[in-house]
């Protein structure tokens, strides 16, 4: 079990009583901290940090890796404290500082933003004075900035001393307490840099860069060198190792390890397997704690728990703790294993977190979501990526650089990679590929809908014409279709409606169908206009990049066509996340108002119009919203005050009063549903009459009640529309379900079904012909389960769903889960690390974990593979069949089985108990 | 065939050779949205109907006198319904080499199936028209034979299939898989002795230092667990447990559950509930195996007809 503090344990929960001032949280560590309250969220407190005020809440929801707000059990934000280093971020984000600035001032080493800080390194050490009754009266000791909360007067000063003052305050600063301070964290943090550098820092294994050294860049940013410690010469080869398992104090010798860089051309392939096996050879030799993806060196560990967190925090596997004690401790794997004997899958949260390459990548992934990519991407990660191609290497992705006009913060230049640690770059190179449209040219960069797992990064230039054919009926199976049960697909240059034109400032696109794992909604193609303007980086006077745009010179247009790992990793730094929610939220309000149901009877022109509306009007400064409504969170509440108008964008949400001590469910609202209206076009402002929870996580449109009512003013369509449709129980649905089947429906969560297994009852003979066909024609491993829950006559099969909102797909670290083209079935591709994180998401347990039967042929080209390239095992899914008519219903010989949705399910149910009836 | 004229008014008439040959979209091949009667009264009427209505047409051809009546196994006309009651015979035996092959794409195993059970109800007049309703020589007589035994255990087996399905569905609510009820009767014994060593033995975080149950009650509940209910749950009705009986299981853990303290008795409401559910289990392997057990005659009775009928065919046409 991890073995650190956690902040914001709630003391109620603790097992054991207090002591004095301190309690023990569930491992046994003492911790001081009171609990935090959600009233703090509203108490601000004003700080001072080098002179610069900041005012600040005393508590900050917490959040997951990716930014998003984390909720309790009742749905409300779980308080975290706010820390000085939080503070100093709130500098940056008002433009105060730059980032540079807050590294150089407040360097950190074992903290990240996105788990709970620990300071067990100190390297963010300040010093705080307090101001009494107008004096200022300095701090005895020096506090870590990632964990010492703030308080109300707290003067900070850093590292920065007087140099760094504000220059606006400086002439009220005492400057000797100042110099005295800013002296005495610096010669803390250097003693600490020339401590940690002395016991860890080697030169890297191999000759090819794997990770960042962020140890030796912070050591350097203080200004400690290696060669200048004074304590280093501890370090000889023959001093001690901890990377001998077999010893209680492993005394083992260090040796440099040689590896020669090998071109992968084909004739050359040979020398490159070579040089592969001979670099797990020596990895398998020195670093025997290593695993297929991690090389393990306790040497270089510096004790910063960020791997601990990681795999505690960040992902929930809870493998890395520590061992032994004082000088002698180190991190362990389960119970001191090897990390490749332990419960570890490899999931490389640990290794993207290490800041001292104590865990570095060993191998690497080879991506297989480009159908036209050739095959033979190095798996050594010490071997270069073939150079001049299409795929950039983790170098090449960390200089992309992006001319963005955000429209609220104006035109500004992001690296969108350069948050990315660099060994999960290396781990995925492959992962982003360039697309280079000569002028002139067009390009077709997705189709409309395609389930793609990539979103494209627009460089700064040229425009990209959206194009959609809306919904398209089902085509009808010709005659041989029917008879042999494969189905045809064509591609047609008919893109439908021109929708919008796009500039290459708009950052991204295609981005939902990677957030939300749905179809794309338009197809998007590349213009670069024959006088394309060329467009460049540069500096500004004060150093800042800044895009360049040549008029006179012609240029290509560049798009990066990225993986959704990397777009879900791009968003855990801040600005990153920021930027693309604001296109996002930006583009979801258009598609809610362009598909809509309360739309439909408004013409294209008049959707444009209301569109332009619901971004531009506000009432009391409050406009129309983009919201994102977590699972089981209540929308809308049974007697509040209606004061808004939802539209939802995607997810289901379900409509339920409380009566008689239980929930009575009325109907459930998918994407285009609209709820809340009846309230607020009454003549009087009216009360809710009935709750609305989302099922789901759900993305709504939240319209003020005020601009709702001028929405309806002016396009009185609207208000026809919505006195004159019909509102159904179940989107989908024709018939009016029982209030306890559509209870069932949502308990067994069958509105998320689009292809769900299921067995008539009443016909099926219990052959077992469905089950022996999937497993006969997926390698003996039966894909479904001839069990489940009942719903009416029919019997769902424990079988992939193809759930709308794939939960399956969240996470994959490598990008191994996702749909092809614009079929349903959801593939695990080959190159599944066998972490499990798709098995647990899965709510209806369709996803199992298999031993691997044959050697990963995607990790190398040789036909035996090799046993470091292979993954124990492997995820494995029903496929569909590979969109045409599965096994299972194929081989069933009776009227039993068949493939449906959720709402043709409830209509096959509602018709047998209307016949019954 | 009652169903089958509603459902070609469902669609239109430019759909119907499409939906008469690969009719996916029927709803139900015997309307399985009526009740097993209907249904089981549906096949009875089709094989008569579809019997008497090729025989009549075949005497109207006579009487038209287009061959003799009755018509001779080596006349013409009775060669070709020989060859024709032949060829449907080599066709309904392809279904079997379609349900092996599970994992190629051979077409829907359905349909194939309606097939299978319409050519084969054909096949009856046809063989009874080419035999001149008679039985021949030995050879043909045992061919005729099995051939009658064949379509009666086919049709036996597609009642038993409309029949059966439903009442496992109403009747056994706990309904498992079936190969896997002797694993999950493993499981609910070594449930049932987990929960009995609770009330006779104290577990070693309790709080207090006496069992719930004491004395020579705890030793009838051991002898019980051990003699009667974890053979049951185990081997079902083949251990002749009489807890079997649901009379005589209602009896013994009334009796128990009048003997032991009140702190013991959910322990038992969950042992009858155990006793239960492998009682519904015992009833659903019988009816599982009337549903199946057509098939073991149905079968190798197919691959004997087939082969003599072969052999028939040869010998016949050898000699004609």
């Amino acid at each position: 079990m991890p073995a650190f503090t956690n902040p914001d344990i709630d003391l109620d929960l603790l097992g054991r009583e207090e002591e004095s001032l301190f309690a023990r949280d569930e491992n046994d560590v003492l911790i001081r901290r009171e609990k935090e309250t959600l009233q703090r969220f509203e108490q601000f407190v004003d700080i001072v940090i080098d002179g610069y005020s900041i005012r600040v809440p005393r508590a900050v929801p917490k959040t997951d890796a990716q930014g998003n707000p984390l909720r309790d059990a009742k749905g409300q934000l779980i308080p975290r404290t706010t820390t000085i280093h939080d503070a100093a971020v709130r500098l940056v984000e008002q433009g105060l500082w730059t980032e540079d600035d807050l590294r150089s001032r407040i360097p950190i080493l074992c903290h990240q933003r996105h788990v709970s800080p620990v300071a067990v390194c100190r390297m963010c050490s300040v010093h705080v004075s307090t101001m009494k009754r107008g004096k200022l009266t300095p701090g005895r000791k020096l506090v870590p900035a990632c964990q010492h909360r703030v308080e109300t007067n707290m003067v900070v000063t850093t590292r920065a001393g007087v140099d760094g003052y504000n220059p606006q305050t400086r002439d009220k600063a005492d400057f000797r307490v100042v110099e005295r301070a800013a002296d005495e964290v610096n010669n803390a943090v250097r003693m600490l840099a020339e401590l940690l550098l002395a016991d860890h820092y080697y030169p890297p294994i191999g000759s090819a860069k794997r990770y960042d050294d962020e140890l030796l860049a912070v050591a350097q940013s203080v200004g400690v060198r290696p060669e200048t410690v004074r304590a280093c010469v501890r370090r000889t080869p023959d001093s001690p190792s901890r990377n001998n398992p077999a010893a209680v104090h492993p005394k083992s010798r260090r040796f440099p390890l040689e590896i020669v860089q090998t071109p992968i051309e084909p004739e050359q392939r040979a020398a490159a397997y070579t040089a592969w096996v001979e670099w797990n050879r020596q990895i398998d030799h020195a670093y025997p704690y290593s695993s297929r993806t991690v090389v393990v060196d306790h040497d270089r560990c510096i004790l910063c728990d960020r791997c601990v967190r990681a795999c505690a925090e960040v992902k929930p596997f809870k493998v890395i703790g520590h061992t032994g004690k004082g000088y002698g401790t180190r991190i362990s794997f389960d119970l001191d294993e090897l990390m490749g004997q332990s419960s570890c899958v490899q999931c490389g949260e640990c290794m993207n977190s290490c800041p001292t390459g104590a865990l570095s990548l060993r191998r690497r992934v080879q991506p297989r979501a480009w159908p036209d990519s050739p095959e033979q991407i190095p798996v050594n990660p010490n071997t270069s990526f073939p150079s001049g191609s299409d795929f950039l290497t983790a170098d090449e992705m960390r200089d992309i650089w992006l001319a963005y006009d955000s429209p609220t913060r104006g035109p500004r230049v992001i690296f969108p990679f350069r948050s990315i640690p660099y060994s999960y770059l290396k781990w995925n190179e492959g992962s982003v590929r360039r697309w280079v449209i000569p002028p002139g040219e067009r390009k077709v960069l997705c189709r409309e809908g395609e389930y793609g797992n990539t979103a494209f990064l627009l460089q700064g230039t040229g425009q990209f014409e959206l194009y959609s054919r809306g919904s398209t009926p089902p085509r009808k199976k010709g005659f041989f279709e029917r008879l042999l049960g494969r189905t045809e697909t064509a591609t047609t240059t008919d893109y439908g409606q021109l929708l919008r034109v796009a500039t290459g400032t708009e950052l991204v696109l295609g981005e939902m169908t990677c957030l939300t794992q749905r179809p794309r909604t338009a197809t998007v193609i590349g213009v670069a206009e024959p006088d394309n303007p060329q467009l460049e980086l540069a500096l500004d006077e004060h150093g800042r990049p800044l895009a360049v745009r040549h008029p006179n010179r012609r240029g290509p247009v560049i798009v990066y066509e990225v993986t959704r790992n990397l777009l879900d990793m791009m968003q855990r730094a801040e600005s990153a996340r920021s930027d693309i929610e604001e296109m996002y939220s930006f583009r979801a309000i258009q598609t809610c108002v362009r598909s809509g149901r309360i739309f439909a009877l408004l013409d294209a022109a008049e959707r444009e119009q209301a569109v332009t509306f619901l971004l531009s009007e506000r009432v009391d400064g409050k406009g129309a919203e983009f919201r994102r409504v977590a699972a089981g969170e209540i929308i809308v509440a049974e007697g509040d005050t209606a004061a808004a108008f939802y539209i939802i964008r995607l997810g289901t949400v379900k409509v339920f009063t409380q009566a008689g001590g239980g929930e009575q469910v009325y109907r459930l609202l998918s994407a285009g549903d609209y709820f809340g209206e009846t309230a607020l076009l009454s003549d009087r402002p009216g009360v809710r009459t009935a709750s609305v929870a989302a099922l789901d996580p759900v993305e709504i449109v939240r319209v003020p009640g005020p601009v709702f009512r001028r929405l309806c003013d002016a396009f009185p369509k609207l208000r026809e529309n919505l006195r004159s449709t019909p509102r159904v129980a179940v989107p989908g649905v024709q018939g009016q379900p029982p209030p306890g089947l559509l209870r069932e429906y949502v308990r067994q969560g069958l509105y998320q079904g689009q292809r769900l297994l299921v067995l008539d009852l009443t016909s099926c003979t219990r052959c077992d012909e469905c089950t022996r066909a999937c497993a006969e024609s997926h390698d003996g491993n039966a894909r479904l389960l001839r069990e489940g829950l009942r719903f009416g006559d029919f019997l769902v099969a424990t079988s992939c769903r193809s759930c709308h909102n794939p939960y399956c797909m969240e996470g994959c670290p490598v990008d191994a889960i996702h749909r092809h083209g614009n079929h349903l079935e959801v593939i695990i591709e080959n190159h599944c690390i066998g972490c499990g994180l798709c098995e647990r998401n899965c709510p209806y347990g369709a996803i199992h974990m298999v031993p691997r039967a044959i050697p990963n042929p995607a990790a190398t080209a040789y036909d035996h593979g090799h046993p470091h390239l292979m993954a124990a095992r492997r995820a494995v899914n029903c496929d569909l069949c590979r969109g045409e008519e599965p096994f299972c219903v194929e081989a069933c010989p009776h009227e039993a089985a068949f493939r449906m949705s959720g709402p043709e399910l409830m209509d096959e149910v509602l018709a047998r108990l209307n016949q019954q009836r | 065939m009652i169903d089958q004229f509603v459902i070609v008014s469902y669609y239109p008439a430019q759909d119907f050779f499409i939906h008469f040959l690969f009719p996916a979209e029927w709803p139900v091949l015997w309307g399985k949205t009526k009740s097993v009667r209907d249904r089981v009264l549906a096949i009875v009427f089709s094989t008569v109907g579809i019997t008497f209505g090729v025989i009549l047409v075949a005497a109207a051809g006579a009487a038209a006198g287009l061959w003799e009546w009755p018509p001779q196994p080596s006349s013409g006309f009775g060669v070709a319904c020989g060859v024709l009651g032949g060829a449907i015979v080599v066709f309904e035996m392809l279904i079997l080499p379609r349900k092996w092959l599970r994992s190629r794409r051979l077409g829907s195993t359905r349909v194939w199936m309606r097939w299978h059970v319409w050519m084969g109800l054909l096949a009856l007049p046809v063989i009874l028209l080419h035999a001149g309703f008679g039985w021949g020589g030995p050879l043909p007589a045992t061919v005729m034979m099995l051939f009658l035994l064949v379509t009666a255990s086919g049709i036996w087996g597609l009642i038993m299939q409309q029949w059966l399905p439903e009442k496992i569905l109403h009747d056994i609510p706990g309904e498992s898989i079936a190969s896997q009820i002797s694993r999950l009767g493993q499981y609910h014994a070594e449930e049932a002795g987990r929960l009995i060593a609770t009330l006779v033995t104290v577990p070693p975080e309790a709080e207090t230092s006496e069992p719930v149950v004491v004395g020579p009650l705890a030793a009838e509940l051991v002898a019980f667990r051990d003699r009667e209910l974890v053979p049951y749950l185990e081997s079902g009705i083949s251990s002749r447990s009489l807890l079997a009986i649901p009379s005589d299981a209602q009896q013994r853990f009334g009796r128990l559950r009048e003997a032991v303290p009140p702190a013991a008795r959910p322990v038992l409401d969950r042992l009858q509930e155990l006793a239960e559910l492998r009682r519904r289990w015992d009833e659903q392997e019988r009816l599982h195996f009337w549903l199946h057990n057509w098939l073991l005659l149905h079968l190798p009775l197919s691959v004997t007809m087939t082969g003599l009928m072969l052999l028939h065919a040869y010998r016949a046409l050898k000699f004609w």
